[in-house]
This record gives structure tokens, sequence and C-alpha cells, in this order.
């Protein structure tokens, strides 16, 4: 043959390997005919692809028939077969336990998971419009003879469109002017007269500005003349009890005349996750308002031009305003916001709508954690009492030859089988609170929308995770050798 | 003797078991894993692991077509016993029933079928 004597031997790891799978009665007759093999591959092969070809055969052993059944494996199986019926017996026999068991931490969780779907409403405010990045608030604060500084929101009428003439960054602009505590009586008929508020006179350029989509009607062209109005559903639906209005008109009646107003489009309702919601929209009424940098009663909204960044165009805000006005208006602080930010880090004076607090999200969040973790706690707590009660059962398992460790799985399960249940019932009741509380949140919300199942399977590993690792302390400490 | 029940798989024979039943027959009396995996390649061409092959055997053996003993070791299996093969009676009659069930398909089919054979074109 010509090849060294130790080449004769086949390589090592792989009869290791095949050694530690294989059942040991068939070890013989394979290790025989595959060395048989080898020395064969030797003779017309070079050394390396017969080593290689010997480990190709060696894995194609790789199968049930010649791999040792493992029976610790089966073993631990069963037991946890055996342990999960033993869980659901005793969760049977103790009704009461089990339910408080399950209600208290499903209570938790069902809590944690509604605030923390409520915190991420919070945090979507105003997201819904396209490009919402690159629309900003621009507001001036006051500053009074005595040198303070009051936040305000408005900002006078010449400044948006001033802004889109002398700044090539600011693509579009638009002004609200909101109904400032009027009522307007509108109606479509005169025996059909409602008192509105929320009616909001803007600019044409509205929609360039904000995402606001259409039911009916090119909304974008429905603000360009005076006597034009823009509904939403809602209101459509309460004037005309349809949505497809477009063409019709609405009566504005005045002390002493009646204006009317031609409905240009119609839209979906204003979202609740908007900072302003209206329910009717017409063209600004006032004349020369170009040069009018004297009131402040308007609220100024910029879209930059893509690739704009407002950093950049942020410093030369206060010089332009300064630019444009007589000297005794000097002190005014002129700046911007992000859209996305008004709702939560807001407070200025004449906000458009009551705001919210990023530092009550921060406190709703901390609290939601608490909860959950308080009711883990009081279910350790709950299933550490009962482990006393347990010690018969435990003995007799000791008896049986239960060591430490399947003593802690059998506990681990029984936590387990009471998790699952607490987020099923948390579930359910999470769901049902969103369903009832439908009009408090002004929409519906599900735990199955696929944002929202990820929150809900986040804070169930939590739990599981949580009342998983703690639990394996109880058995431990309580049970084995201080049994009498 | 029957096939012992509890150890039968079902007595189905696979085209493979098949195969390697014969090859046990042919071989016989020296059939064992590595040989008639040769004797696999030699006669049909098709290339089989040996762990395919020990494991038709093992099935084989399970179903009661095959019995089996250890032989003595040789030099080449660093002196390791060898596992030989023979054919119990379940197992010609396994064989049988195949080669009966094929023959008579065979003699089924008419001799019209065998005129104006089609190459693999269309029907029409």
């Amino acid at each position: 043959m010509g090849t060294p004597l130790n080449n004769h031997h086949p390589p090592k790891w792989a009869d290791h390997f095949l050694a530690w799978f294989c059942r040991d009665e068939l070890l013989e007759e394979i290790k025989g005919d595959l060395h048989e093999f080898y020395v064969q591959e030797l003779s017309d092969q070079k050394l390396w692809k017969a080593k290689l070809y010997y480990w190709y055969h060696v894995l194609h052993f790789l199968r049930p028939f010649a791999i040792k059944s493992r029976r610790q494996h089966s073993n631990t199986l069963t037991m946890y077969r055996n342990y999960f019926k033993f869980a659901w017996r005793h969760a049977l026999k103790h009704k009461g336990n089990t339910i408080l068991h399950v209600l208290s931490l499903g209570l938790g969780i069902a809590c944690s998971i509604f605030i923390f779907i409520y915190l991420k409403g919070e945090l979507s405010y105003d997201r819904f419009h396209e490009e919402a990045d690159r629309i900003h608030r621009v507001a001036i604060d006051l500053v009074d003879s005595e040198q303070r500084r009051i936040p305000d929101a408005t900002t006078p009428p010449a400044l948006a469109p001033s802004l889109v003439k002398d700044f090539p960054e600011v693509a579009s602009a638009v002004r609200l002017f909101p109904n400032w505590g009027n009522k307007f009586l509108l109606g479509a008929s005169p025996e059909k007269k409602f008192h509105e508020e929320d009616f909001i006179r803007t600019d044409p350029g509205f929609f360039d500005v904000f995402t606001f989509p259409a039911l009916h009607g090119d909304p974008a062209r429905a603000l360009e003349e005076r006597g034009q109005i823009i509904l939403t559903r809602s209101a459509a639906t309460k004037y005309f009890g349809k949505t497809d209005v477009v063409g019709e008109s609405l009566m504005h009646y005045l002390s002493d005349t009646t204006e009317v107003y031609q409905i240009g489009a119609v839209l979906e309702d204003v979202l609740l996750h908007s900072h302003f919601h209206f329910d009717f929209l017409a063209a600004i009424p006032f004349e020369n308002l170009e040069q009018n940098w004297g009131w402040y009663n308007y609220y100024t909204y910029i879209k930059l031009a893509p690739g704009a960044k407002m950093a950049s165009l942020e410093p030369k805000l206060q010089p332009y305003f300064e630019s444009q006005l007589e000297e005794r208006d000097y002190y005014n602080i002129i700046y911007s916001q992000p859209v996305t930010d008004i709702h939560l880090r807001s407070h200025l004076k004449w906000e458009l709508e009551p705001n919210g607090d990023i530092a009550n999200v921060y406190i709703l969040a901390l609290l939601a954690l608490f909860v959950l973790f308080m009711s883990c706690l009081n279910y350790l707590n709950l299933k550490i009492a009962e482990v006393s009660k347990k010690y018969r059962e435990v003995g007799v398992r000791k008896v049986f030859g239960a060591n430490k460790g399947s003593l802690i799985g059998q506990f681990m399960v029984e936590t387990l089988l009471i998790s699952f249940f607490a987020l099923l019932f948390a579930s359910l009741l999470a769901e049902g609170l969103f369903r009832q509380l439908r009009d408090v949140l002004g929409r519906d919300i599900s735990i199955l929308d696929p944002e929202n199942l990820v929150a809900f399977l986040l804070i169930g590993l939590v739990v599981v995770g949580w009342e998983y690792w703690p639990d394996s302390i109880p058995p431990s400490t309580c049970l084995p050798s201080k049994l009498h | 003797m029957e096939p012992n029940l509890l150890v039968m798989k079902g007595t189905n024979l696979g085209e493979f078991e098949e195969l390697i039943l014969l090859i046990v027959g042919v071989l016989y009396p020296d059939a064992y894993g590595l040989s008639i995996r040769q004797e696999i390649i030699a006669q049909t061409g098709r290339k089989a692991a040996i762990g395919a092959v020990h494991s038709g055997l093992n099935r084989l053996e399970k179903k009661g077509y095959l019995l089996s003993k250890l032989a003595d070791g040789t030099h080449e299996r660093g002196g390791r016993r060898k596992r030989l093969f023979h054919i119990t009676a379940a197992g010609k009659r396994a064989l049988e029933k195949n080669h009966e069930l094929r023959n008579s398909l065979w003699n089924q089919i008419p001799d019209l079928a065998w005129k104006n054979l089609l190459y693999g074109d269309s029907f029409e």
C-alpha cells in the first residue's frame, strides 16, 4: 500500500464523535465498516480525501436508528409534563388562591398595558402629517418693559408670507386664525342652526403644510376664494346628514346679515393626536395683513424645503424679525418649535389647545413599571406564604427521590401557568377597557394593533421573565432538609 | 416464523429496502454493511452512504425480513467484528410478493401498449 502505518488510523475526532452519538450496541460493526472503508479509500485516494470521505460517512450515521436515545432527555420531558399536571391540579384544587393570583397579577399587567399604550398615543402627536419633521411652528415671546419674557404662541399676520418670500429654506407657510372665543351660528337651513367654535380661518396653503385626508373635493383649491369653506366628515353629517356635500352652501348667520359659504371640500375628522382640531376651515376674511407686524393673533406654521435645516434658519429669524419692526418692538424674541414637540413640550400662552406634558409621560411610565413590579412582588409574596402549606406535597416528592432542581421546576411551572392566565386575563381586560373608554380616548385602540401587540408581548416577557427568575428562591430556602 | 409484531415497523418494503434485501441474497453468505454498499454501487451505479445502508439494514431487521449475527473481526477492521445478514422466510415472501405483483402487472399490459411507443413527445 505504501502508506505509513499510522495513516491506517482514521481521523481521531471523527471516531470520538461517532462514539459519542452512536448507540453502543451498533458501534462495533459501524466502526468496523468505516475503518475497512477507510483502508480501501487510502489505497486509491489521497490522504486528505480519504479523511474527508471518512468524516462524510461518519456524519451520515446521524440517523435516528444509530443515535443514542438520551434517556435523561425523555425523562425531563416526562417530568415537565408531570409538573404541569400537578400545577394544573393544584390550581383547580385551590380555586380561590388561583383566582386571586390571576386577578391580582392580571390587574397589574392590564394596568401597565393600558398606560403604555396610552403613552404611545401621547408620544405620537402630530406625526400623521407627511414629512412632519419638516413642519415647525414659529412663535414670538413678548418682552415687556421690565424685561420679563412672556411666552406666547401667537405671531403677527405678516410673518408667514414674509418668511416664504424672503427665505428659500421655507417651502411653504400658513397662518391659523382660530375663533378667539367667538361662536359662529351656522346652518344649512334657517331651521337647522348650530353655534360652532371649532372654526379656523387660514390660508390656501394650509394643505401644503399639513396633511388632512380629503373625503370629497379638492381641499387644495377649496380655500382660494373668500366665500369657500371646508367641512369635516362629522360636521357635514351634522348639517346635511351625508358627507358628499361639495358645492352645497352653508349659511353663517350674523346679527343683521347672512353670509353664504360654498362648501369646497369635505375632510376626514381630525385625528385625536393632533395639537389642534377644527370642524370648519375658511379663508381669512381680513385685508392688508401682509404688512401688519403689530397684531399678535395668528399662529404661524412653516414647512422647510427638502434638505433645509431649522438649525441654520433659526439664527436668521431674530435679525430678520427686528428688521421688519419699528423700534419699540425690538425686545420680542422669535423662535421655532418642531410641530411634533408642541403637544408635550410647548407650554406657551395662547396655545391652540391644552397640551400634555412630557413630565407626565415619564411619571406615568414609571407608574406603570411600578405597578407591574408591585403586582409581581405581590404574587411572589402570596406564593411564599403558600409554600408552608406545601410541605406535605414536597415531602412526598422528596421521598420519591425528587431533588432540589425538580422541586424548583415544579414551582416554576406553577408560576408560569399562573402568569400565562394572568396575561390572558390582562389582555382581555385591557382590550375591554379600550373599548369602553373609546369616547374618552377619542379613537379605537386595540391590543391587536401590530404595534400595540409588540408592547403587549414585551410586558408579557418582563412578567414571565421576572416571575421565572426569583421564584427559584422560595423552595430552596424554605424546603429541603428542614422537613420534620 | 412470523416476524415479531412488537418490533415490526410495518411490512411495507421500500424501493431502497428491496434493493438491499436483494443484494443481501446476492452476497450470501457474506453480506454485511460495507460489502452491500459496494455491491449496490457496482450493480446500480448509485451512490449510497454507509450510514444509509446501515439504516436500511436496521429497518429490514426490525421488520423481520433479515436476521443477523456477528462474525469474527479482521485486520482491516482493526479487529472489530462485522454483522452478517441473512434473508428470513418473511423477507423471501416480501420479495416474492413484490416480484409477483410486478410480474402480474407487467403481464396485464396489453401488447398494443408496446406498439407506437411515445418518446416523450406530446400525446397528439
